[in-house]
């Protein structure tokens, strides 16, 4: 009884296959690193988006919290140029500086992070008064009519950060009235 | 109290006077103004009864350390140092020569110690100066002066006998021999005018037999004795005459020479003074029937109900036991009005007339140890049945049973009279505050002591009072010193207090004491003032307080948490206390006065003669000598050494003569009382001027250069004070920075003036009690000086007096007393010396620019004449031009003044405070509003540089006319608030097209406390229309109702006002007597007021009150709801009444008017006593134009 020996089977083959194989394999594996790289920029373009959009919010947030804190108070006794609160003569800080932000006691900072790398904070200044209708009109000393339409204008200065350090930054500002 | 005793006799009179000037007239002047606070006048007097003992003991002359409290030798026991025809002899004490010649000195080693004060606390005391008893004998004749000759054994009674000071004394007494056997001591003889003086060998501070002592008699030999420098009899003081020192050694003998005449003597000086009380008296045994019951206390000693008490008093005989426990559980079933020993009658007021808020003292005084049993209200402190007493651990209970203790808890903690409306005031500092009618004990032993010195800590901790040895239930096992610390237990529950008195002057403090503790318990009174400025820029309120006991102020600084707006319940600083302890020799106050031309320091030395003759007038309006005068003018300086019974030395020289008398006033602490003034902060330049011509423009003139460089300058509280200044108080701390004695004070008249200060008969006068007016204006501060923006202050005097003063409180670092400060920083006075048509300068200026000649301003202070002037009795404006006084003279020209033509001499007008605007926009004053006595409300034009055109605005003819007239009887004394009409456009014939809204009043006399006459409040709109009256006005209605959970309050209507045929709205105040006399305050479209109700009940804190709240357009209710009415802290639909907004909440108390500061609105009552009863009420938020958020931008990327 004769068995086909191994070396018949190797003399009945061609060997384009294994080249195309490995051409393919090579086309394919460029595909997908190519792919990937798209991948890879465009998770980068939606990230610095995310962030981007998440450091506004924040920014944002911290902007709401602190015309809340505005609403709230009922005299401008904290307002004493500490702890993120400046009266009217106190000069507020430089909000590019990154001190201003870093430092704790320049701004106030928010409880609520929303994923974002820091918690955003905010600062408000005392910015002016205008007086009201009744205090136009009648003429008075030190301590009269008080607490009667004077409106008080703030600024507030926020930051909101994005999910990792270093990526986005958003500061605004918006000026917001109280009658006292 | 001295001069509370007046008082009544002063409210009485001045009642009459008015009543009669004001009955006949329909509309008249405001009538006599009261000199004190018109909410005090109806306080509810307290019941105070006075439970004396009168055992045996009390009858007795020695008072020593010794265990028995007299003295004993060799077991003898000696109650007596002196004979007197009324005690037995052999308990005098034997004398030197006696013993000698009975050879039995030796066994008698400390034979001396009787006669010295520091072994018998109640022998003479060549230190004290002895008085006679106030009141009168049983002859109803005045108690004088002892005569040495024939000394008076019993001051009551004249007839029990006399002994002669001045001549040697020869008695009989017992003595204990070698044999322990008591035999008869003939031949004591010796001259009773006689004391030693010890000397303390051993230092061990004990009256020891062997110590040094000094022998000194009173003989006219010996010229001079040594006294001290209260012995104010001493015209030498300390040295004293022969005739002195025997004339007071004599009284001694005769008033002070007994415990139970010492006990006389204090009972007596306190109830002598005492008045605003019911007082009664009883004893323990009743001995003479002198209980007598209690009875409201007139004035004079001599007369009524006094007169009768105090003959009750010094008739009482001491004999017999302590049986104190029965005595104390009588008083409290008297006080209730249940079956007693003592009386029939029940003492308390009737309900609708002060019982409901009665007050129910007893004042407990003994010299020993009780005994005698007692049952009947078991451990009452000690089983915690009420919120009063505690368990058996203390700090109220203890296990014993039936003490001193467990009766006064028993009184304290159950309502003695159930039927009655339970309605008493909390007393301050939250030792009493027990709703229900109720017994406070205190108690006073005289020359005992217990264990305990100390009482609890607190009323939470244990606390260990003493346990009867053997039996702990049985109080009769108690020792001698733990009865006394029983009576100490008992003032604890009793929740009064427990006074030790070692010695009789110890004795009359401690009753005063306790009076005075009792009188400022009744505290009837907070006067309040807010200082709105503050509230906003510095997070503190500022409030102003006053005590009538002895008429003392303070000023407090409250911390307002800028959060939550809640003001702070402990003061930062407490201005009155800071000044009593301010030390001033090193630190001396720098107080400046008005020499009639210029501002000088309130030193003697710079005084003018006739200021110097107001402090040498006595109080019978004659001339003392200069160095009273000096002392006097110390007082008011802040000396209190020679006030009454003062604790400091009092001594002051004119370079020839001493005075040492402690004869002044007496006073509480150095700070008067403030009562109508409010705080004023000047701190950081908060006028609105311009930078624009005509103001300052050019550069460095400017008034916002001037705001800035003064931004951070110190801040100062100004208040009007009626210890005739004004005072500056620094904001940092509290300390007095500046004070002002106005000319006008000055006066030589009997009852007036400063010196009158300092009469122990003073009775309430106000001296400067306006609240200041402060302002920024570019004026010269002298004839030659250069113009500068400088801040003026000018304050006025109410009913202190018909003057105005101006200073110059720009910078506060610069006040001085020398140099040329005080002449810089006084700018003028304005009196009715200067024109008659001044009256009482009720009137708070307003200080403003005027237009000048030649685009120029010309500053001025504009103010109405106040009420009842010496003139012409015609409503006036005063313009007062700032510069002009400068040079000291009011000539013509310098100040305006334009009358109404309303009033005459026969029925006296007055205009009230102005409210000064610019209605046309041009920074400028132009027009001003006031009204007056006869319910007119004025407009003056004031525009234009032309002064002579500056008038009346309306006319008919040459007639002044008002804008407005009031139903009869609506005075108007508080100053207007003006707004623009927004219901209406302006235009060329309707300017100035203003609404003003004031409302209807008088609170100014004591007559003013009943009348119950229609007030309103007004809104009346000047559009060129005079004569206005309340036929062209819309009516609001006021009325009553609830909201879903059953607050009431009030509603209003919201009728619409046409202004095209009515000229504004009005609202009559519904409530019986209701009136609107303070300032309204406008928010937004809304107009704050509060009303006020003085109220007959004298249980009601001088009245009630209500908080409303209204549109100003057409005077009616809000459209959403404006206030926290049911106080939950949100406003929602409970706030709401029948689906409307709540249009007011009433107040208990006189409320003043409402500060709004955010959403808080801060109103102070004359119930107000601290930062924590400042009522805060949560109202709208303020909406409108520039409000929210303006704008929004992205600063990066």
């Amino acid at each position: 009884m004769q068995t086909p020996s191994s070396t018949s089977f190797r003399k009945s083959q061609a060997g384009a296959v294994l080249a195309v194989s490995l051409v393919f394999l090579v086309i394919l594996t460029l595909v997908g690193v190519s792919a990937m790289q798209n991948t890879l920029l465009e998770e980068k373009m939606a990230g610095n988006v995310k962030d981007r959009n998440l450091a506004f919010q924040n920014a944002e947030s911290a902007v709401r919290e602190a015309e809340l804190f505005i609403e709230g108070v009922v005299s401008l006794g904290n307002f004493t140029g500490s702890g993120g609160l400046y009266g009217l003569t106190d000069a507020e800080p430089d909000y590019g500086a990154a001190a201003t932000w870093n430092t704790a006691g320049n701004h106030v900072q928010s409880s609520n992070d929303f994923g974002a790398y820091a918690s955003p904070r905010y600062f408000i200044k005392h910015h002016t008064i205008v007086s009201g209708a009744e205090a136009a009109l009648n003429l008075s000393g030190y301590g009269d009519n008080k607490g009667s339409g004077d409106i008080t204008i703030f600024n507030i200065t926020a930051r909101g950060t994005g999910g990792g350090q270093d990526t986005a930054e958003v500061i605004l500002r918006t000026y917001y009235g109280r009658a006292f | 109290m001295t001069n509370l005793r007046k008082k009544a006799g002063l409210i009485a009179t001045s009642a009459l006077v008015s009543s009669a000037l004001l009955s006949p007239a329909v509309v008249a002047a405001p009538g006599s103004l009261s000199e004190s606070p018109l909410f005090l006048s109806n306080a509810v007097e307290p019941n105070i009864l006075f439970t004396l003992d009168d055992s045996g003991s009390m009858d007795w002359g020695l008072m020593t350390q010794e265990d028995s409290g007299v003295t004993v030798e060799r077991g003898w026991t000696y109650y007596y140092t002196l004979p007197a025809a009324d005690n037995d002899y052999f308990w005098i004490v034997p004398d030197e020569s006696a013993l000698t010649a009975a050879g039995a000195l030796a066994n008698y080693p400390g034979w001396w110690r009787p006669w010295n004060k520091d072994y018998n606390a109640l022998y003479y005391n060549p230190e004290v100066t002895y008085t006679p008893w106030p009141g009168e004998n049983k002859n109803d004749v005045q108690y004088t002066n002892s005569v040495p000759t024939a000394a008076l054994i019993n001051p009551w009674d004249p007839d029990a006998g006399t002994i002669d000071l001045t001549s040697d004394v020869d008695y009989d007494t017992a003595y204990v021999a070698d044999d322990n056997i008591a035999y008869w001591l003939e031949d004591n003889i010796f001259h009773p005018a006689r004391y030693f003086v010890w000397t303390d060998t051993d230092g061990d501070d004990v009256v020891d037999p062997e110590d040094g002592r000094t022998l000194v008699e009173i003989v006219p030999t010996t010229v001079s004795y040594t006294g001290s420098i209260d012995r104010r009899d001493c015209a030498a003081a300390p040295t004293c005459t022969y005739a002195e020192e025997i004339q007071n050694f004599a009284n001694w003998y005769t008033y002070y020479r007994k415990r139970e005449h010492v006990a006389k003597a204090a009972y007596g000086q306190v109830i002598a003074l005492a008045t605003n009380s019911r007082m009664g008296l009883v004893t323990l045994h009743n001995n003479n029937s002198n209980n007598i019951a209690i009875a409201s206390m007139n004035a004079d000693p001599n007369s009524g109900n006094k007169d009768d008490l105090l003959e009750n008093l010094y008739d009482f005989q001491s004999a017999n036991g302590t049986p104190l426990r029965t005595t104390l559980d009588n008083a409290g079933k008297y006080l209730g009005c249940t079956t007693n020993s003592f009386f029939a009658s029940c003492p308390a007021l009737a309900d609708n007339s002060g019982g409901e808020c009665q007050q129910n003292f007893n004042i407990l005084m003994t010299d020993g140890f009780y005994n005698g049993t007692f049952t009947g209200v078991g451990n009452a402190d000690g089983d915690d049945d009420t919120e009063w007493d505690s368990g058996t651990a203390g700090p109220y209970g203890d296990a014993t049973p039936n003490t001193m203790a467990d009766i006064a808890m028993e009184y304290y903690e159950n309502d003695l009279r159930p039927a009655t409306d339970d309605n008493l005031r909390p007393a301050p500092g939250g030792v009493d505050s027990n709703e229900e009618q109720h017994m406070v004990t205190y108690s006073v032993a005289f020359g005992v002591d217990g264990d305990i010195d100390d009482m609890p800590a607190d009323n939470t901790s244990p606390f260990a009072w003493p346990v009867p040895t053997g039996d702990p239930l049985a109080p009769e096992n108690f020792t001698n010193a733990q009865r006394i610390d029983d009576l100490r237990h008992a003032a604890w529950n009793g929740r009064g207090e427990f006074f030790s008195a070692q010695n009789p002057s110890q004795l009359i403090s401690s009753l005063r004491g306790a009076l005075s503790s009792i009188q400022s318990r009744m505290g009837s009174a907070a006067a309040v003032a807010f200082n709105s400025g503050s509230l906003s820029t510095n997070s503190e309120v500022y409030l102003a307080l006053f005590n009538s006991e002895r008429w003392s102020g303070n000023l407090l600084a409250y911390q307002l948490d800028s959060l939550t707006g809640d003001v702070s319940s402990t003061p930062k600083w407490r201005a009155a206390n800071r000044l009593n302890t301010r030390d001033l020799s090193t630190t001396p106050r720098k107080i400046l006065t008005y020499d009639g031309t210029d501002g000088i320091a309130f030193q003697w030395a710079s005084l003018t003669t006739a200021q110097k003759n107001d402090f040498r007038t006595n109080p019978s309006g004659t001339q003392d000598d200069e160095v009273i005068g000096i002392a006097r003018h110390a007082y008011l300086r802040g000396d209190r050494g020679c006030e009454i019974s003062s604790g400091d030395a009092c001594s002051h020289t004119d370079g020839v003569d001493t005075f040492t008398a402690k004869q002044f006033r007496e006073r509480s602490g150095r700070l008067g009382d403030i009562v109508h003034s409010g705080p004023v902060f000047v701190g950081a330049p908060e006028s609105n001027w311009r930078n624009i011509s005509p103001f300052p423009s050019a550069s460095g003139e400017t008034y916002n250069e001037f705001r800035q460089a003064q931004a951070s300058r110190p801040g100062i509280v100004y208040v009007g004070a009626n210890d005739g200044m004004l005072h500056g108080f620094s904001q940092a701390n509290g300390d007095e920075a500046i004070a002002y004695v106005p000319g006008s004070m000055y006066s030589t008249a009997a009852s007036e003036g400063l010196h009158y200060l300092t009469d122990p008969a003073y009775v309430h006068k106000y001296y400067v009690d306006l609240t200041p007016s402060v302002a920024d204006a570019y004026i010269k501060t002298s004839p030659t000086g250069s113009t500068a923006w400088r801040t003026v202050l000018v304050g006025g005097l109410r009913v202190g007096g018909r003057g105005l003063f101006a200073l110059d409180v720009t910078d506060p670092t610069a006040f001085s007393e020398s140099g040329t400060s005080p002449a810089s920083t006084v700018l003028w006075e304005f009196t009715s010396t200067d024109d008659a048509d001044l009256g009482y300068t009720f009137s708070k200026p307003s200080i403003v620019p005027l237009e000048g000649a030649g685009n120029t301003i010309r500053w001025a202070a504009v103010f109405g004449n106040g009420y009842n002037d010496l003139g012409s009795g015609e409503a006036k404006l005063f313009i007062l031009f700032l510069e002009e006084g400068l040079d000291g003279t009011w000539s013509a020209g310098d100040y305006l003044e334009i009358t109404t033509g309303s009033g005459d001499t026969t029925t006296r007008n007055g205009l009230s405070t102005p409210a000064v605007i610019d209605s046309d926009g041009d920074g400028l004053a132009d027009r001003v509003y006031a009204g007056d006595l006869f319910g007119e409300m004025w407009a003056f034009d004031l525009s234009g540089s032309n002064t002579s055109n500056w008038k009346v605005a309306y006319k008919q003819g040459a007639t002044p006319k008002p804008l407005f007239t009031a139903p009869a009887n609506q005075q108007i004394t508080s100053v207007p608030v003006v707004v623009r009409n927004k219901a209406v456009n302006t235009t060329g014939t309707n300017a100035p097209n203003t609404l003003v809204i004031f409302g209807t009043g008088q609170y100014l006399t004591t007559a003013d406390i009943t009348t119950t006459n229609m007030q309103a409040v007004y809104g009346i709109w000047d559009s060129g229309t005079k004569e206005i009256d309340q036929t062209s006005l819309v009516e609001q209605t006021i009325g009553f109702g609830s909201n879903a959970d059953g607050d009431f309050g009030r509603t209003l209507t919201n009728n619409y006002v046409d202004y095209t045929t009515k000229m504004g709205w009005f609202m009559d105040l519904p409530d019986s007597g209701e009136r609107q006399i303070t300032s309204p305050v406008i928010r937004g479209d809304l107009v704050f007021f509060n009303t006020m109700t003085p109220d007959a009940n004298p249980c009601n804190y001088g009245g009630t009150g209500w908080q409303m709240v209204a549109k100003w357009v057409n005077g009616g209710r809000p459209d959403e709801v404006s206030f926290d009415f049911n106080e939950d802290g949100d406003l929602d639909a409970e706030d709401e009444i029948s689906d409307e907004a709540a249009a007011g909440t009433e107040i208990t108390g006189l409320p003043t008017f409402p500060v709004n500061l955010a959403n808080k609105r801060y109103t102070a009552t004359t119930e107000t006593t601290g930062g924590d009863s400042i009522v805060v009420t949560d109202i709208i938020d303020l909406g409108g134009n520039r409000t929210g958020r303006l704008s929004w931008e992205e600063l990066t990327p």
